[in-house]
């Protein structure tokens, strides 16, 4: 058994742990720090092998880059623990369960990164998905949490019947489920291509789901309003995240740009992600809903990273710079999002924008620090964001995609228009004063703001040092 | 002649999970999902899996009943749900599900007596050409495959507290609460 495998059995020890407490006498703080100190291990051992040699098994696969992405993965999930416990005193339910599901969804993302294998791929994506129907649903005396939990549940078990439909098809003209099988070209063409195209097609539909891709969207903002606040922020950042990562690798591994028909539905996708997202975000009066939709736009921006894999008209960039756009853009977005959703956790009446109103002169800290995350979701100079769109703008020049790079520019420009419009009702001067004068601040609060400031911003302002991390990993 | 054995066996499959899909009372939904369930492994066999096969009606037909026996032995409150049951199930509500057992049970007992041996030494060569038993999947599962078990088990584990703590939260009823927590 490898080094590779001890922070996801970390993670695993960590559940049991919660688990067996849980029998005995249920304490809401032991299994905080469970599994707290279980995510911390979990991390600080990913940080440690960063710098070990890759290795291909056959279930899974580690190299510099899924460390590094589990290392991000690790990084987001303690973010937003650090903002489970205030939450979940709030409650009525039992307590302990959420820290368990919590602790299995990581397990399934970590897994979904490092597969190599559609079995583990798959048996990843269902732990992840099973614990989130879990995690949405916690609230049983909340009916649209239940409401949210069963249209999940529902829609990822169509989603997963398509990706288990297409594997099978694949299976068949490959002969093994192995990933790195999908680079051979077969001694005989079992099936005719265009079955493939269609196998292809339904693993697409599966992940775009996960993804909240147009036209597999409509759930998002349902359950992003649904669901637990924390659920939500693991929804939008895990679960795309892992879902996106076996999308780049299956894209990268079977060369599936050979298809035309594939590029075409991922330009079409990647287009209409960015338009419906964008549209539908810029008539929003709900902030969460908002959220939703604006994700659904940034992973139609994120799409155009699928295009550049080995395309022959490459202008200045090498192999590498597709892979550190993918990096540096996720770091960015995920970074912020989850910034996004701990400021939110911290003012729990706030549901829709007018709820804002009179946030800068009450709580001007927050009200700063919610500016600027919109500011570097708007992708405006000086803020993380900004790079990262620099980077894809970049990436998308020197392939010559114009068509995306029209779409994505207007898209931008119709973002802003929202996202101005979240800073500009917490300005406004409030009907009634006393609204945040309740507001917890602690000292926990206030620090994880900072730290989350200082990511956005610093890294914003002088990206040098991350950039060249990436591309440390990249190659 | 395989071929048409297949067709058949799909054709149930399709028919008993699409009624299973639109009945509104779960006991004939149930029925039918054992139908679909025999019928499936019915498939399992004729490819020659028959391990495959064995286990879809063990684990799939079997338990599911079991389980649901184990759920209305639970809920039984007395003679009032015994009349209730007997208002659900009529004879003729299963003669659907009855009619398409009685066509996989058709097709089993031909392939076993009346299957021409020239066809079944065919079928051998077709599709036993690599006969997996028991021990190899055994020697699959707990060498190579390892982790996956382990992941399907964590995978279980959470589906079992997801609908433990979903059930529980559902009636807020602090006597049941304590009850239930007294059996786990």
């Amino acid at each position: 058994m490898s080094f590779y495998y001890i922070p996801s059995f970390i993670l695993v020890l960590g559940s049991l742990m919660i688990l067996i407490q849980l029998c005995f006498k249920r304490r809401h703080s032991f299994a905080y720090l469970t599994s707290g100190l279980s995510l911390l291990a979990a991390l600080f051992l990913q940080l440690y092998l960063q710098k070990n040699e890759s290795l291909i098994e056959p279930l899974f696969t580690f190299n510099a880059q899924t460390s590094f992405i589990s290392l991000l993965l690790f990084m987001i999930i303690g973010l937003i623990w650090s903002q489970i416990y205030h939450w979940l005193e709030t409650l009525s339910e039992q307590k302990e369960e959420y820290y368990l599901l919590f602790l299995l969804t990581a397990l399934g993302g970590v897994i979904m990164v490092s597969s190599n294998h559609f079995a583990s791929f798959f048996m990843g994506l269902e732990l992840m998905s099973l614990s989130f129907i879990g995690l949405i649903a916690y609230c049983g005396h909340d009916q649209k949490a239940q409401e949210a939990g069963i249209k999940y549940l529902i829609l990822s078990a169509i989603a997963s019947a398509f990706i288990l439909m297409g594997t099978a098809i694949l299976y068949l003209q490959f002969g093994s489920l192995s990933f790195s099988n999908l680079m051979q070209t077969p001694s005989i063409q079992v099936l005719p291509q265009w079955t493939i195209v269609c196998a292809i097609i339904f693993i697409f539909t599966g992940l775009f789901f996960k993804l909240s891709l147009v036209p597999c969207h409509l759930w998002i903002a349902d359950l992003f309003e649904g669901a637990p606040l924390v659920t939500t922020a693991l929804l939008a950042t895990l679960s795309k995240l892992a879902a996106f990562i076996v999308l780049w690798r299956l894209m990268n591994l079977g060369q599936w740009q050979q298809y035309q028909i594939i590029i075409d539905i991922i330009v079409i996708t990647s287009i209409a992600s960015m338009f419906v997202g964008n549209v539908l975000a810029l008539f929003q009066k709900n902030l969460l809903r908002l959220v939703a939709y604006s994700s659904i736009a940034h992973f139609g921006y994120l799409l155009i990273v699928l295009l550049l894999i080995n395309n022959d008209k490459v202008l200045f960039s090498t192999q590498s710079f597709n892979t550190q756009t993918l990096l540096f853009y996720l770091v960015a977005y995920l970074f912020t999002l989850v910034g996004v959703f701990s400021i939110l956790i911290q003012l729990p009446k706030v549901k829709m924008l007018d709820d804002l109103n009179g946030l800068f002169w009450h709580k001007p800290f927050i009200a700063i620090t919610l500016i600027l995350l919109m500011l570097s979701l708007a992708g405006i100079p000086l803020t993380l964001g900004f790079m990262a769109k620099f980077y894809l703008v970049m990436a998308a020049i020197s392939q010559q995609l114009w068509l995306l790079l029209a779409a994505l520019v207007l898209g931008s420009t119709v973002g802003l228009f929202y996202y101005l419009k979240v800073i500009l009702a917490m300005v406004k001067r409030p009907k009634n004063d006393i609204a945040f004068n309740n507001l917890l601040s602690d000292g926990n609060n206030l620090s994880l703001n900072i730290l989350i400031l200082f990511l956005v911003i610093g890294f914003g302002i002088f990206p040098t040092s991350l950039s060249q991390f990436i591309q440390q990993i990249a190659n | 002649m395989i071929d048409n054995l297949f067709l058949i066996s799909a054709a149930v499959i399709l028919i008993s999970a699409l009624l299973t899909i639109t009945a509104h009372n779960v006991v004939h939904a149930l029925l039918y999902l054992v139908v679909t369930m025999l019928a499936v492994s019915m498939v399992f066999f004729l490819l020659g899996a028959s391990f495959a096969a064995a286990l879809q009606i063990i684990v799939y037909a079997g338990a599911i009943m079991v389980l649901f026996i184990f759920v209305t032995m639970m809920l039984h409150q007395g003679e009032k749900s015994l009349a209730q049951e007997r208002h659900l199930f009529h004879f003729s509500t299963s003669i659907g599900a009855f009619i398409l057992t009685l066509i996989l049970f058709c097709e089993l007992i031909f392939i076993l007596f009346f299957m021409p041996l020239d066809i079944d030494n065919a079928l051998t060569h077709t599709y036993h050409s690599e006969f997996i038993s028991v021990k190899q999947i055994g020697k699959q599962l707990y060498g190579p495959y390892s982790l996956l078990v382990v992941i399907s088990a964590m995978m279980l584990l959470s589906a079992l507290i997801t609908a433990i703590h979903i059930s529980k939260s559902a009636h807020i009823l602090p006597k049941t609460t304590k009850n239930q927590e007294a059996k786990l």
